[in-house]
């Protein structure tokens, strides 16, 4: 996937911003950082770093995989014509934007 | 009129056959089109009918072989294109048709509909592989166009939720057969892309008619399908079942159940792969710290005239520290994982002498009381050596030392 404009060589960044990137993009910095830690190449407080923040970012994918919840929506157009989601039996609900990112 | 002589008199059977032989040279493999009459279908599973217009009729038949693989109930009064030979059926001294194929006249219109538009937006270049946009790998959230009720939506949330229970589903109900059904598929489209919380979208219906399935053949369809900014999946009818839409989306799936198996990867398997990483993690922390400790330990030995001691000592804790906070981390992940058992059996392969040596470390000793040499300094230029690989041993003469 193209990056979001985050850049992918600044590790602050990246760890900052891990709530907002998708699930690909933390798996792919999962990858970059193992494969970083097998080149061997590395310092050793530079493959502590990759190693904890390599445990950290699968505990958000993990985290991701397993929160189930309410999730089926359907999309209507209210009478004013505006979007809104409803459960699939017509009652109206909380746009639920939050909960895609509760998982620490 | 003349009396004419024995010579060109025929047998009604003769000027049958010639009658026959003309014909049937004459019409084969002719279209007609008109109205169904007298449809009888006989006990022996042949079916006669007439087909007619407001001015002529003719008998048809067709056999109980070839009606086998006419997907067509036929009744009085239905407007039918057939296809087929004249035949002559001597004893009765009649003409027939007799079909080969039988397309219910609307039908026919809608498939002529759809091959030229199929053909038109083909050379626009709507099809484009090269318009086709790849699929997110893990969807957050899936838009589904469809209607509310019925088979699809139940089999597409029913794949979706068990593969992947923590992808939110958003439906956006519509008609997707009648008059109006076609407009309603192109806002529901338009509506979820202008939502935005979207990674990709199911648009499609199960199996029908081809009436039933015409919305999704409709131009508008095609194009909205095309604009949308979310990639779009295709599932309409069944495997044989190919529509506009299935050529304008980013990928057609044979119906909706494969849709939704297409569209998200199963959770199982992605959990898998989070542990192969955590293991690969682990061990290339130890790996990296073994190397370490060993680089050090040689460091010790021979810096220590050099170095202040107390810098050793600080980084041989720094490891026996990290050493403890990697077998915590380590027995996290041989919780997790499923083949522990394998693991512990690799953790013991790399603690042992052996798996340093296998990595490509060496054991250096005197020759021959093969006491292991740790210092250099100790060695004198012409004295035997013996080095332990991995696999074998070498013996040497040392022809410098550098005992720094």
């Amino acid at each position: 996937m193209a990056a979001n404009g985050i850049s992918c060589h600044n590790v602050m960044t990246k760890v900052k911003d891990e709530k907002e990137q998708t699930f690909e993009e933390l798996l792919e910095n999962l990858e970059r950082n193992v494969t970083s830690l097998e080149s061997g190449e590395v310092p050793l407080e530079e493959a502590l770093r990759l190693f904890e923040e390599g445990m950290k970012l699968s505990k958000v994918l993990r985290s991701r995989l397993v929160k189930a919840e309410e999730k089926i929506r359907k999309l209507v157009k209210s009478s004013d014509g505006a979007l809104e989601l409803r459960s699939l039996d017509g009652k109206a609900v909380e746009e639920d934007s939050d909960d895609d990112e509760e998982y620490d | 009129m003349q009396s004419p002589g024995d010579a060109s008199v025929l047998t009604v059977s003769q000027l049958t056959r010639q009658i026959k032989r003309m014909l049937e040279q004459e019409f084969v493999e002719v279209w007609v089109s008109g109205e169904i009459s007298n449809y009888v279908k006989h006990s022996s599973g042949h079916h006669y009918f007439t087909i007619k217009d407001d001015k002529a009729e003719m008998p048809c038949t067709l056999w109980k072989r070839t009606a086998a693989g006419i997907n067509v109930s036929l009744k009085d009064g239905m407007k039918v294109l057939i296809f087929g030979d004249i035949n002559v059926y001597e004893l009765r001294g009649r003409y027939q048709l007799n079909v080969a194929w039988v397309i219910p006249e609307g039908v026919g219109q809608l498939e002529i509909r759809f091959r030229e538009l199929k053909e038109r937006l083909l050379k626009e270049g709507l099809f484009d592989e090269s318009l086709k946009r790849p699929l997110p790998p893990y969807p957050n959230t899936i838009g589904i166009v469809t209607s509310p009720t019925g088979a699809a939506i139940r089999d597409m949330i029913n794949v979706i939720t068990r593969r992947m229970p923590s992808c939110r589903i958003i439906l956006c109900p519509v008609a997707v057969q009648g008059p109006g059904a076609e407009a309603e598929i192109v806002d529901g489209i338009r509506m979820l892309n202008e939502y935005g919380d979207i990674d990709l979208m199911i648009v499609g219906r199960g199996g029908g008619s081809l009436e039933d399935l015409w919305a999704f053949n409709e131009e508008i369809v095609a194009r909205a399908i095309r604009d949308s900014r979310i990639p779009i999946i295709s599932a309409v009818g069944h495997e044989v079942d190919f529509t506009i839409s299935d050529f304008a989306a980013d990928l057609r799936a044979p119906t909706p159940s494969a849709a939704a198996e297409l569209a998200v990867p199963d959770r199982a398997e992605v959990l898998n792969r989070l542990d192969a990483y955590e293991g690969r993690f682990g061990r290339a922390l130890r790996s990296q710290l073994e190397n370490k400790r060993t680089r050090l330990e040689s460091a010790s030995s021979s810096y220590f005239l050099r170095r202040p001691e107390n810098i050793i000592s600080n980084q041989k804790q720094l490891v026996d520290e990290l050493s403890s906070r990697l077998s915590g981390a380590l027995d996290l992940i041989l919780e997790r994982t499923v083949s522990g058992l394998s693991v512990l059996e690799e953790k013991l392969t790399a603690l042992s002498p052996k798996g340093v040596l296998q990595r490509g470390y060496a054991v250096c000793r005197n020759y021959p009381d093969l006491t292991v040499i740790r210092d250099a300094g100790k060695i004198r230029p012409g004295e035997t050596i013996s080095i332990e690989l991995w696999r074998g041993a070498l013996r040497g003469t040392v022809d410098e030392v550098d005992s720094d």
